[in-house]
């Protein structure tokens, strides 16, 4: 899209400003806007640099914008050097000019296009010529209107000028968004629209579905408002991309050239650009990385609210105490949940001065009791007055914790966010999402919970880890909660650089159980073969005698048919089923392993999370697979032995060879055990069974 | 890369990585990639899936099943355009396609839909070949179904230009935007058949800029290969381009202005529908 951009000098320094609805900025440095009067200074003079020029660029030029006292003695002719220097630079510095591709912009070759192509009718120019030059035409009725050189629109001395006349006189209704003169959106209105918008980060799409859903009267004077709420101040207006940062440095730059644009939104880099009659560049930026939210491109409208009213920011100064024990009694936890959770409280506790948020790692084993643990961490954060976010990466997770959260937060709004949910515009203190939804935060939290860290997809994916650290306020806190924390936390962890308390031992208090490693053909071998080893064989005849239910895991979905096929052939009379992420029956196969129908359930690592049955043993196959890494190992055998009933399921790992992470995943367990056995969190009486059994 | 010109580390970076690209069709990495096909961007899966109508069975609407729209009488008789032929039958994939092109705005997208109509530009070139006996049967003058200023604001690009610009490019025929949109149709996809056809007639107008230009290119005929002139005697052949066909209103109405604009500079037109894909 397009905005106005002028200059404005107030109390003796110049201010660029960004404006969608200029009458509204020219009312409020004149003091014209009834409820801001006397608020602000007025201003000494305001000078139109462009009436209308791609988002990008005004807001680029906005912010590289610094106040000099020879802007005192610039004429017009000065202001309008300034402005083609600095874009004559900026085509240099992002190497973008010389190629012609994002250097010719509507208002400069508007004309041009109309006469270039009657020049040579009838001659195809290639495709991105013949786009280019329609999409200018297409611009053409209004830019010609519109005027690209500057202007005086007041000066304290003389008054204001015509120009300033025709702009404020100009006919509301020729552009959709603006309200008429005569019915301005009210003073609580804007401020409704700050509130609504505090901690967010939203594209334009994005506010106008929020302004329907939330504040519909504001909805057709969405320019007006937005100017208003950015002009009082609790409003940024930036552009959907950011330019490059600077040249590469050294050796880099010269050999890459520059750096590319960054999307504001989801931290990528931003390579691809396409011709846009929004703002009529031919090479307006726009992010692939997020498109799936709606497309950020360099001239779409980016909205980010302050974060916080003043409200809130009072309740923060209040914090209470360090918590005492007393605050945990409620919640009913374990020892070594309440021992985790205390050194938690004390991490929240410590106000964080740091400019970045501060992290604290909980290292909890499978089947610990993780949610149980949050809630009173969620409660601390919310009584103080905070808002706190616990954030997943799947959305059947979030579905499964949002009534527990409700039940756990009778008394407070919960917002539960996911792909089409039905709330999403709402503002609540509490606020439950996967992981895509935080890319519409900016700085909004106290407390995020980021719960399974290293599980899909945050694992390896930049964007998801830069929402995450963008939702986060610079002053707020980060726990991070999983039973397998990625290699480089635990490292900061036993540095000492992220804090971290580590809850070892299960809910019921039985030590977990350790995998045993058993010489074993790999799948492809015994699918050759067609029979099953004679341990395999053995091994799983002890787990059906046993009663057990049995999760296989293997590495490749490929391997799934055949083992199922030769177990079917060796137990005849048990069901045996396959599922893997390309089976459409896969939720419906996963229920009936839940309630017992299937007995053995042959895998790849979707279900390495998540699934819970009450007697299981874990049979991992080719468990020497470079697909199963330590991580993966430990959450596959903590499938096993989850129940009270059933606390010492087996693990199995069956491999031609033992590899690392093997003896890694096997090492990591026993050394859970040991710690919890050395803070007594395992009655020796249990663990004695453990050892016999 | 962003600069083909240079040696960069990027460049250095893959030449000695495992080759292999993410499908633009399906999104999976892959390292096979269907550039025999003319899609180097797809993987062999996605091209082979291109549900391309080589045999349209309708001869009016070009749609690869049975159609009886086209045999109902007025339609049938009196139609603003000769006939439509379509790249593709619209189905899940290509729905995906083209939700994820024109409203999610992943524009790299638009050079494989480019291509692919001018693929079925071809066939319908060929088919005229064939029928009319003109082994130099071509089309003269291109020019696509317009969106409405704000629509166009919105999405930043209009797809049916993207797609007349990729045929325009093949051929080497002039592409000039004839017509624009009075008013904004609501969205197309809610309605009934009746609805639309009403809906539509009134929903464009010509654009003066392009039929003047259109008008100059009659006059002195340049930009024709052999010179041509147009009048009573040799029709004017116009190629409307659009992304889906669906009843038929869209370039219904188009063709109809399309005929009162060439009526008014005092030629004879004949309108050929192109769409991307047939619904």
């Amino acid at each position: 899209m397009k905005a106005a951009l002028y200059v404005v000098k107030v109390k003796g320094r110049w201010q660029a400003k960004v404006s969608l609805d200029l009458r509204m900025d020219l009312l409020w440095w004149t003091g014209g806007v009834e409820s801001h009067r006397g608020k602000y200074p007025a201003a000494e003079c305001i000078v139109l640099i462009m009436e209308a020029a791609p988002l990008g660029q005004a807001a680029a030029w906005r912010d590289q914008f610094v106040s000099m006292p020879a802007y005192d003695r610039f004429d017009l002719g000065d202001w309008g050097k300034l402005i083609s220097t600095w874009r004559r630079q900026e085509e240099k510095r992002t190497g973008t000019g010389a190629k012609g591709t994002r250097s010719v912009s509507l208002w400069r070759s508007c004309a041009l296009g109309g006469r270039e192509i009657s020049r040579k009718p009838g001659l195809a120019r290639d495709h991105k010529d013949a786009i280019s030059g329609s999409v200018q035409n297409r611009g053409l009725e209004n830019a010609r209107q519109e005027r690209d050189e500057p202007l005086w629109l007041y000066r304290r001395s003389t008054g204001i000028t015509p120009d300033f006349r025709r702009l404020l006189a100009a006919d509301a209704s020729n552009k959709e968004g603006m309200a008429a003169l005569r019915k301005l959106p009210m003073p609580d209105e804007v401020e409704q629209l700050s509130v609504a918008l505090a901690g967010r980060s939203l594209l334009l799409p994005e506010l106008r579905q929020l302004l329907d859903d939330a504040l519909p009267l504001l909805a057709g004077s969405w320019r007006t408002a937005v100017q208003l709420a950015h002009l009082s101040g609790s409003l940024q207006l930036l552009s959907g991309v950011a330019p490059p940062a600077g040249r590469r440095k050294g050796l880099a730059g010269l050999l890459r050239g520059p750096a590319s644009p960054r999307c504001r939104r989801c931290g990528s880099a931003v390579v691809r650009t396409a011709p846009c009659a929004s703002c009529g560049e031919s090479g307006c930026a726009y992010c692939e990385a997020c498109l799936a939210l709606g497309r950020s491109r360099a001239c779409a409208l980016l909205l980010r609210g302050s974060a916080g009213g003043r409200a809130a920011a009072n309740a923060r100064a209040a914090r209470p105490g360090p918590p005492t024990g007393h605050e945990l009694d409620r919640w009913g936890l374990s020892p070594a949940q309440r021992e985790a959770a205390a050194a938690a409280l004390r991490f929240l506790a410590e106000p964080n001065k740091g400019t970045r948020p501060a992290r604290f790692l909980l290292w909890a084993v499978t089947g610990a009791g993780k949610t149980e643990m949050i809630f009173p961490l969620l409660a601390h954060v919310l009584e103080a007055g905070g808002r706190a976010l616990v954030a997943t990466p799947r959305r059947d997770v979030v579905l499964e914790l949002a009534p527990r959260i409700a039940k756990a937060f009778p008394a407070e709004k919960v917002n539960v966010l996911y792909g089409g949910s039905s709330d999403r515009w709402q503002s609540a203190p509490l606020v439950l999402a996967t992981t895509h939804q935080l890319l519409r935060f900016h700085k909004a939290f106290d407390l995020v919970i980021i719960d399974e860290l290293d599980a899909f997809p945050y694992h390896n994916d930049p964007m998801l880890a830069f929402a995450a650290e963008a939702c986060c306020r610079d002053d707020g806190h980060f726990i991070f909660l999983s039973a397998t924390p990625p290699r480089y936390l635990q490292r900061e962890a036993a540095a000492g650089k992220c804090m971290a308390a580590k809850v070892p031992a299960r809910f019921h208090g039985h030590p977990l159980p350790v995998p045993r490693r058993i010489q074993s053909p790999g799948c492809m071998e015994l699918a050759r073969r067609r029979r099953l080893g004679g341990a395999l064989r053995s091994e799983l005849k002890n787990s059906i005698n046993r009663g057990a239910q049995i999760f296989m895991f293997v590495s490749r979905i490929k391997h799934i048919l055949p083992l199922v096929s030769l177990l079917r052939t060796s137990f005849p009379d048990l069901v045996i089923e396959g599922t893997s992420s390309q089976d459409g029956e896969r939720a419906s196969k996963v229920l009936a392993f839940r309630s017992c129908q299937i007995r053995i359930l042959v895998t790849t690592t979707i279900l390495e999370r998540g699934v819970t049955v009450p007697r299981s043993d874990v049979f991992i196959l080719d468990a020497d697979s470079g697909l199963f890494d330590e991580a993966s190992l430990v959450q596959m055998a903590g499938r096993a032995g989850r129940s009270k009933d059933d606390p010492a399921g087996k693990v199995l790992f069956f491999s031609p060879q033992s590899t690392l992470s093997q003896r890694w995943a096997i090492r990591q367990i026993q050394h859970m055990n040991r710690i919890a056995k050395a803070r007594g969190y395992i009655s020796s009486e249990k663990a004695g069974k453990e050892g016999s059994g | 890369m962003s600069h083909p010109g240079r040696l960069g580390f990027g460049k250095l970076y893959t030449m000695f990585a495992p080759p292999g690209f993410s499908c633009l069709g399906c999104g999976k990495w892959t390292r096979h990639s269907a550039g025999d096909y003319g899609y180097p961007e797809l993987c062999p899966s996605c091209a082979e899936a291109i549900p391309w109508i080589r045999d349209p069975r309708c001869p009016v609407c070009g749609r690869g099943i049975g159609c009886p729209d086209c045999t109902r009488g007025d339609w049938a008789q009196h139609r603003p355009f000769i006939m439509n032929r379509s790249a593709v039958t619209y189905d899940e994939r290509m729905r995906d396609w083209l939700g994820q092109y024109k409203y999610r705005g992943r524009e790299r997208l638009a050079s494989v839909l480019g291509r692919m109509t001018v693929q079925g530009y071809i066939w319908l070139e060929q088919e005229m070949r064939r029928v009319t006996g003109d082994r130099r049967w071509r089309i003269h003058i291109i020019t696509y179904v317009p969106v409405s200023p704000p629509r166009m604001r919105e999405r930043g690009f209009n797809q049916a230009e993207v797609l007349a610009a990729a045929v325009a490019g093949k051929v080497k025929m002039p592409l000039l935007p004839l017509l624009q949109r009075t008013r904004d149709t609501e969205k197309q996809s809610l309605k009934s058949r009746s609805e639309r056809l009403k809906d539509m007639r009134s929903a464009f107008a010509g654009y003066p800029e392009g039929v003047r230009r259109l008008g100059n290119l009659i006059q002195n005929g340049q930009g024709f290969r052999n010179g041509t002139r147009f009048g009573q005697s040799q029709p004017l052949r116009l190629l409307l381009v659009d992304d889906i066909y669906t009843t038929g209103s869209t370039a219904g109405a188009c063709g109809a202005r399309l005929h009162d604009i060439c009526a008014s500079i005092g030629v004879q037109a004949e309108v050929y529908s192109l769409t991307w894909a047939r619904s």
